[in-house]
């Protein structure tokens, strides 16, 4: 064993799948420890290869854990045994939707970097700390992007913080509490904030490499799901303050609403071209002046939506009784159809189906089976704007006096920011008066506001359990669960699904442990809900 | 799209993979360490018993005993309940039994079998209501996830007993452990209804008054299910039923139903007869199977309930028509006695005040692409748009066929005399043995009478026939009497009566013309209000698609000319005593000519 020399080499696997073989060869094609690591390219690759691992298999799992167990998508034609049990709340450890090992890949692919890269100065001349702290920092940021997927659907997990690189390492390890897993993905992220490039030398490099933009809205997010409301803000607003995203701006005619000559009110339409811009920019060609980091897709390395989302396959498509009329409300005048949110059908979702993954235009055709480009984006300067605006709430909530009313103008300010340049639809539940706002309503509103802006982009089932896990599920915030309950399992699951929540620990509000992760590491306990 | 991942050298791309070794093998040379492996670990349930699990050895001896070993020995597919001894002592105490070997063969027969369901049914496949398989007793099982207080969730089976170990898979089935014996309640909805506390008098006195009670009771052979709906006092009251004196309130129900009823106004036991006939169904329907359809017929002769799911809520009887709107009453789910399962079926309690209503014929002028997928569109109605649909796209309109068939959703670009659709909309459908060979289409809410079915098209093809077919569940199809051709021309030299008494009518409101048609397929009979469906096969033709615009059922009393309709969706009357009938001016498009007849 000791011997062994290896490991560190990737196509190994690729090349030699039974274990014996893996053992026993050196690797003829593959590179070694030894030989790899000498100079920075070979750093900037490895880095690179982190992104790659992204791709391969996490963004999938994104999508589904944060949409299944939520109530915009439900079971298309084609059912999927696997995802129709979540969405009905039948959730086991066998189901392969909870295998989280791609995710560890990434985490490993960073730990490797962050082992090695520091080394490769003593023989590289030409790679500056400077350097090597920038690749370091898009490591820990990667990294700390998958353990915050990771707490916050598994809760406790195994932290990693090490290279597997050798044999005789202790691969068991037990979880860890998620809050301590929290703590110290804040503490990495501090210091990706001050060590990560602020832009690279293409857009396309700027959106979809880490930059400190990206580890800071990623701060942002953990802070806001730690409840440290003021340190959100303030990261936020490091982001908002930089001048270096913006909401995709959209034209917008007035259309007066009349009776007899009358007028009552008046409605905005946007104008359709804007529209188109906005889907097309985001959702076509990516790289959008709204996106802080995203993972791309080429026509050779497609994203997985083809296999669930493809209306010919069929397999999920949008809860349109919830979606279309609840989630995005109808326009206040029926006579006025046009003035609708553009986020809506044309764009989320058209017909059944997930449009954003699926068409080419608001009105185009539907991609092909090897045109499945769209960029999956993990974070957009409407995140950072409404992360902002709901700790603003929470900060006026848990506050007491006049002041209350400033913090809760800031949130609406803040979200409607959002609102306009999508040209959101003036519901009464929209309907804030300056000086007498109640805060649980603005909070309702914010929660809303982002299932819109972030339909099907893996948030909505994040955002609920945020809610509803808040000040450790005071007042009626688990309703927040129960409705979503309501909302998206079956009749007939409907009653059981809600007993489930009310399970008094939480638990059954996290996923299962995959159960060959169970069978392989006896140190890893099963989620108590789950070990019947 | 180009991105920069990919301009990186490959041979780093592999760094992917490395670690989902890692975690799921660690070594490989431990993993085979500390494993038993068998050849076949597959043990039956009985075996399963003894070997891994003697908490539940009491219910193999009983099982023993009553002559069940075999079966739980034998390859099978089954599903067992299983008490722990524990549960099966607890229940010997209460019931002041030594061991329930003191029960003759025959009961412990009956006990072994009420615990036993012949087909494989994993926790996952529960619903919140009865299995969907009979237990071996033929009496079915309830389920549903319950949390109380500060305790876990946990499946309650049947209303007594909590699942204490789950889906535990054996060779011939899956065992469930629970923790109390499970009993089937012995009595029927007859009995129960009898022994309902006393805010539910007046139901009682009702239904024993029309006999009810006993037709409940004494119907006990298997296979015979009733569902009875439930009116509490409180149920009565919200309709200004009182209840404090019961007669008081029997002769409230019994205007109420002569105002309902006209036909059996001189009748006091013919109405409370319906009445009651109309609480009950002849099926075994629980609240979640009440809330997947959209009907039940009711006993009493051509009645149904309707229901609708909203949000966490079931509606039954709610009702809208372009003239009335009918609120409905909730399902009372929290209520002890819904969902409550008797000998012979199951009670469901409702929170409102429901009665057998007669609702006239009243005419639907439906737009058939007024789809609920359809209205979701960002092309609804959207001029020079089109979306195709594949067949299971659209969840009312079900069609199939060979080579691949599918329907186009169009909204023409422009008027003009041969595109006067309704909306502008229409579908494109091609109908013909070689393509589209079957629709089967859910009509919009009808109300009990006679229609005369008119499809509205623009004609295409030539000599693609097809047939119609109404169906309503529970009652005969009725195949309607014409054949329809889709390339018949609309003969406008005609007047409008030799063209109705040929089974066609202009049904465009602005300018007649020989491919804007309406033909009558004929006569139905809805026996029920509901949601029914039409069916259509095509006869023959090989030729192109033809132009779908509208379904209108008018009552075969009413006027079947009038309206007609301009391309808004306005409704246009000829104005009476007006010999020049309609005004033109006043048909959209306004700046257009009016051609055809505009009086009659």
């Amino acid at each position: 064993m000791k011997n062994l020399k290896i490991l560190f080499s990737f196509l190994v696997l690729l090349l030699f799948g039974s274990c014996s073989d893996w053992l026993n060869l050196e690797p003829e094609d593959g590179v070694t420890v030894d030989e790899f690591w000498k100079t920075k390219e070979q750093v900037n690759s490895a880095v690179i290869g982190c992104y790659c691992s992204i791709q391969a298999g996490p963004v999938e799992k994104m999508f589904l854990w944060g949409e299944l167990r939520a109530d915009m998508v439900e079971n298309g034609a084609y059912i999927s045994s696997s995802y129709s049990n979540i969405i009905d709340g039948e959730i086991s450890p066998e189901n392969k939707v909870v295998n989280w090992s791609s995710l560890y890949t990434v985490i490993n692919n960073c730990n490797i970097v962050l082992k090695y890269a520091p080394g490769v100065r003593d023989v590289d001349g030409t790679f500056t700390e400077k350097q090597l702290k920038a690749y370091e920092a898009e490591a820990l940021t990667v990294r700390a992007m998958m353990y915050f997927y990771l707490v916050r659907s598994f809760k406790d997990v195994p932290l990693s913080l090490e290279a597997y690189t050798s044999d005789d390492q202790d691969l068991y390890l037990p979880k860890t509490s998620g809050d301590v897993i929290l703590d110290t993905l804040v503490r990495d992220l501090k210091i990706a904030v001050q060590n990560a490039p602020v832009s690279y030398s293409t857009t396309a490099s700027s959106k979809s490499r880490i930059t400190a933009w990206t580890a800071r809205a990623l701060l942002a997010d953990i802070y806001l799901w730690q409840e440290k409301y003021a340190e959100c803000a303030q990261t936020c607003q490091e982001i908002i303050g930089s001048g270096r995203f913006s909401m995709i701006p959209v034209e917008k005619t007035l259309l007066e609403v009349t009776d007899g000559g009358v007028v009552l009110d008046t409605v905005t339409v946007a104008n359709e071209s804007d529209a188109d811009q906005m889907f097309i920019n985001s959702y076509v060609n990516g790289n959008s002046v709204e996106s802080i980091f995203e993972i791309p897709f080429t026509t050779a390395e497609n994203n997985p939506f083809y296999s669930m989302l493809a209306p010919t396959i069929n397999v999920l498509r949008p809860k349109l009784d919830v979606v279309d009329g609840t989630i995005f409300p109808d326009p206040v005048y029926s006579y006025a159809s046009e003035a609708t949110d553009i986020r809506g059908s044309g764009c989320s979702y058209r017909a059944n189906v997930c449009w954003k993954y699926v068409g080419t235009s608001r009105t185009g055709a539907v991609r092909t089976a090897t045109e499945y480009t769209t960029p999956w984006i993990v974070y957009k300067y409407s995140d950072v704007l409404l992360m902002k605006a709901e700790a603003m709430n929470q900060i006026g909530l848990h506050t007491s006096g006049e002041i209350v009313q400033d913090y809760y103008q800031q949130a609406i300010d803040l979200m409607d920011e959002v609102r306009t340049a999508r040209n959101a639809v003036a519901t009464p539940d929209y309907d804030f008066v300056a000086g007498d706002v109640d805060g649980k309503s603005l909070e309702k509103a914010i929660l809303e506001e982002r299932a819109r802006e972030f339909a099907y982009e893996g948030k909505r089932w994040y955002d609920v359990l945020r809610y509803a896990k808040r000040d450790d599920y005071a007042g009626s915030n688990l309703q927040y669960l129960i409705n979503l309950a309501i909302s998206s399992a079956s009749p007939q699951k409907q009653q059981s699904l809600i007993a489930k929540y009310k399970d008094p620990k939480h638990n059954s509000h996290y996923w299962p442990i995959y159960t060959s992760e169970i069978e392989t590491n006896k140190n890893l306990e099963q989620n108590e809900f789950y070990a019947k | 799209m180009k991105t920069i991942y990919k301009k990186i050298s490959n041979g780093i791309l592999a760094l992917t993979t490395v670690v989902t070794a890692v975690f799921s093998f660690s070594s490989c040379t431990d993993y085979l360490e500390g494993k038993t492996f068998l050849t076949s670990d597959d043990v039956m349930i009985d075996e399963y018993i003894e070997q891994k699990d003697p908490s539940m050895s009491e219910f193999l001896r009983v099982a023993d005993k009553a002559g069940f070993r075999g079966m739980l020995h034998a390859y099978g597919t089954n599903t067992c309940f299983i008490p722990s001894n524990d549960a099966i002592e607890v229940y010997c105490q209460r019931q002041g039994l030594d061991s329930l070997e003191e029960l003759s063969v025959e009961e412990l027969e009956s006990f072994v079998k009420f615990h036993i369901v012949r087909d494989t049914i994993k926790t996952a496949e529960f619903v919140d209501g009865r299995l969907s398989t009979a237990t071996m007793l033929g009496k079915y099982l309830t389920t549903k996830t319950v949390q109380e207080g500060s305790s876990d969730p946990v499946i309650r089976v049947n209303r007594q007993a909590n699942i204490i170990d789950e889906d535990i898979r054996a060779a011939n089935g899956i065992i469930h452990k629970i923790d109390y014996v499970l009993t089937p309640n012995p009595y029927t909805v007859g009995e129960m209804i009898e022994m309902l506390p006393e805010n539910y008098s007046l139901f009682k006195m009702i239904m024993e008054e029309s006999g009810m009670v006993d037709t409940l009771t004494n119907n006990k052979e298997s296979g015979k299910w009733y569902t009875v709906f439930l009116q509490s006092n409180e149920s009565f009251e919200t309709a200004g039923i009182p209840t404090s004196d019961l007669q008081v309130g029997r002769d409230s129900i019994l205007a109420k139903m002569k105002v309902a009823q006209p036909d059996y106004a001189d009748d006091d036991a013919k109405l409370l007869d319906l009445f009651s006939r109309y609480h009950i169904v002849n099926r075994l329907a629980y609240v979640t199977d009440l809330s997947l359809t959209s009907s039940e017929l009711s006993i009493a002769t051509n009645q149904v309930l309707t229901f609708k799911t909203n949000k966490d809520s079931l509606l039954v009887n709610e009702y809208q028509s372009l003239t009335k709107f009918e609120k409905g009453v909730n399902v009372n789910k929290a209520s002890d006695w819904t969902d409550y399962s008797c000998y012979n079926g199951v009670m469901i309690d409702l929170e409102g005040y429901i009665q057998p209503v007669k609702r006239g014929a009243e005419a639907v002028y439906w737009e058939l692409t007024d789809q609920p997928e359809i209205k979701k569109l960002k092309e609804y109605r959207k001029a020079g748009s089109w979306v195709t649909f594949q067949p299971g796209e659209l969840s009312e309109l079900s069609f199939g066929g060979k080579n691949n068939p599918t329907i186009t959703y169009v909204v023409a670009s422009a008027w003009d005399v041969k595109t006067q659709y309704v909306h502008g909309d229409y579908f494109e459908i091609p109908m013909r043995p070689t393509l589209l060979q079957w629709m089967e289409i859910k009509t919009p809410v009808l109300t009990e009478g006679v229609y005369n079915v008119w499809i509205c098209w623009r004609r295409g093809g030539d000599n693609n026939k097809f047939k119609t077919t109404f169906k309503q569940d529970g009652k005969e199809d009725q195949v309607l009497p014409n054949v329809f051709d889709l390339g018949e021309y609309f003969n406008t030299s005609n007047t409008p009566e030799v063209n109705l008494n040929n089974g066609m009518k202009q049904y465009n409101a602005k300018s007649k013309n020989s491919v804007v048609c309406s033909r009558n397929c004929g006569a139905i009979k809805v026996e029920y209000t509901g949601r029914h469906t039409l069916r259509i096969d095509a006869l023959s033709g090989k030729s192109q698609a033809a132009w779908w615009d509208m379904i209108q059922f008018i009552p075969v009393d009413e006027n079947q000319l009038w309206p007609r309709f301009d391309n808004l969706g306005t409704a246009i009357y000829p104005m009476e005593n007006d010999s020049a009938g309609v005004n033109c001016a006043t048909i959209s498009p306004y700046d257009q000519p009016c051609v055809g007849d505009l009086s009659n």
